[in-house]
């Protein structure tokens, strides 16, 4: 019994310490408790908030392509921004190619079908946005802008074949709000071809006005 | 190209362009400037100018981020941007910790995706992929890769499905080995003889080096050996070699 007894007070010993330790150990937090209200979040961070850091966007203007003339070109453009300065973009278009001058001159020799003028390019490049600035619209609006380089390879696709493509080329952003960029964008497309017998390096040169949307 | 198509094509990214500024809804998260003062610039980079300047004390709104800036309103209307490093320096409304993290070495080794492309040599032939990568855990990661060939007799586009294996997380010049599967579709170059497209599966065994360049940028070195399942007598096998640049996030 009186073992059992002894049991028992320990018990209630250990127990009683436990318990006074925690609470010693809690003071702070319930004075906290009741200072502050209920927090729901401990910390701010960046999933907060929402991150603009991708970009969508269509573009049109005009492609020359070496011998095949100056035509329409239509393209969309994904990017995603790393840093306010680099960004890597994805790009894919359509356009067409003309009759060259010996197909003009020669009456009814054609060297390509209708299907072998379609061309359609893709390319992946990174870029580098410098010179920020402003433009200024009257006394009292001001939007910003930006210039950017950008280089990258992908492939041409025109006549049945595939041709790796180099393109370098720089461009003007325009910000009406933060969300939406006009876009002036020059393209060099370089690249290998040999349809006409012999292998030829070309740079086609590219124009475009794009629209593009942050998101 | 076709007028229709065209339209498609413009509808579609339109309906794009639609949806995207409604994601914008979120609870308004207000803070308080904790320190002398903070530069508010007109646009997201450190060369826009400076406008305005945010007070100690002084309750700001937080809207966006882009990069490293983070949009702000203050109690008048005035809508700016200030840097991360300076909205660390303002605390919660109910006195919360503000954390925003820039992007780091640290932030490579917790990534949860991938984005890349490279060039390469696809045995003698020029090679472009693009791929994209989702992290199961630290080590094991799931991709999905794109690849073109540009040959001078015959280009060939390539999928393949990979998993990839980096057991040493916490390096700046990490290794990685890879398992894949996929297909690879070759055709020939029309100039030559009429020859048909095939098709092929494709299994891919390689290996490579990521290594941190900084902020959200990798450089990725990366071999592949693959085999093409023919129905010939024998297999044929390619080796790869790519070089390429990833963002992580």
């Amino acid at each position: 019994m009186a073992t059992r007894n002894n049991g028992f007070l320990l018990g209630l010993a250990i127990v009683a310490t436990a318990i006074s330790s925690v609470s010693y150990a809690q003071d702070d937090d319930v004075l906290e408790a009741i200072i502050t209200p209920d927090l729901e979040r401990r910390e701010i961070k960046e999933s907060d908030l929402d991150a603009e850091d991708f970009e969508v966007g269509l573009y049109f203007g005009v492609i020359n392509i070496e011998d095949f003339g100056s035509n329409d070109v239509v393209g969309v453009r994904f990017a995603y921004h790393v840093s306010e300065d680099f960004f890597i973009e994805a790009a894919y278009a359509e356009s067409s190619l003309s009759e060259t001058s010996f197909e003009r001159l020669s009456g009814d020799i054609q060297l390509l079908t209708d299907d072998q003028r379609d061309v359609t390019y893709y390319n992946l490049s990174v870029g580098y946005n410098f010179l920020p600035g402003e433009v200024f619209l009257g006394s009292k609006r001001a939007l910003n802008t930006n210039f950017y380089l950008i280089a990258g390879i992908g492939s041409t696709e025109f006549a049945d074949e595939e041709q790796f493509t180099y393109n370098v080329g720089a461009g003007l952003n325009v910000f009406p709000t933060d969300w939406l960029s006009i876009r002036l964008d020059f393209r060099d497309y370089i690249f290998e071809h040999d349809i006409f017998g012999e292998t030829v390096s070309t740079n086609n040169l590219e124009a475009t006005l794009g629209f593009n949307i942050y998101f | 190209m076709s007028l229709p198509t065209y339209f498609t094509r413009l509808i579609c990214v339109c309906s794009l362009l639609f949806i995207t500024p409604a994601c914008l809804a979120k609870d308004a998260t207000n803070v308080i400037v904790d320190t002398g003062y903070i530069d508010v610039h007109t646009g997201p980079g450190r060369g826009y100018p400076v406008f305005h300047a945010l007070e100690k004390g002084e309750t700001i709104e937080l809207l966006k981020q882009r990069t490293d800036w983070i949009k702000v309103k203050t109690k008048r209307g005035k809508k700016g941007w200030i840097h991360v490093s300076d909205v660390n320096k303002t605390r919660g409304v109910n006195g919360e910790v503000v954390a925003f993290s820039t992007p780091g070495f640290e932030q490579f080794s917790n990534r949860k995706f991938e984005l890349g492309f490279s060039a390469g040599q696809f045995e003698n032939s020029d090679s472009i992929s693009a791929y994209v990568g989702w992290h199961l855990n630290k080590n094991i990661a799931l991709e999905a890769h794109a690849t073109q060939v540009v040959g001078d007799f015959s280009d060939s586009s390539m999928f393949t499905a990979n998993v990839v294996l980096t057991p040493f997380t916490n390096w700046r010049i990490t290794p990685f080995v890879t398992l894949g599967a996929g297909t690879i579709d070759i055709s020939p170059d029309a100039t030559l003889v009429s020859t048909e497209d095939r098709t092929n599966d494709v299994l891919q065994v390689g290996g490579g080096i990521y290594g941190y360049i900084g902020r959200r940028f990798v450089a990725r070195l990366q071999y592949n050996n693959n085999t093409l399942v023919t129905d010939r007598n024998e297999n044929e096998e390619i080796n790869e070699w790519r070089l390429g640049i990833t963002a992580f996030f």
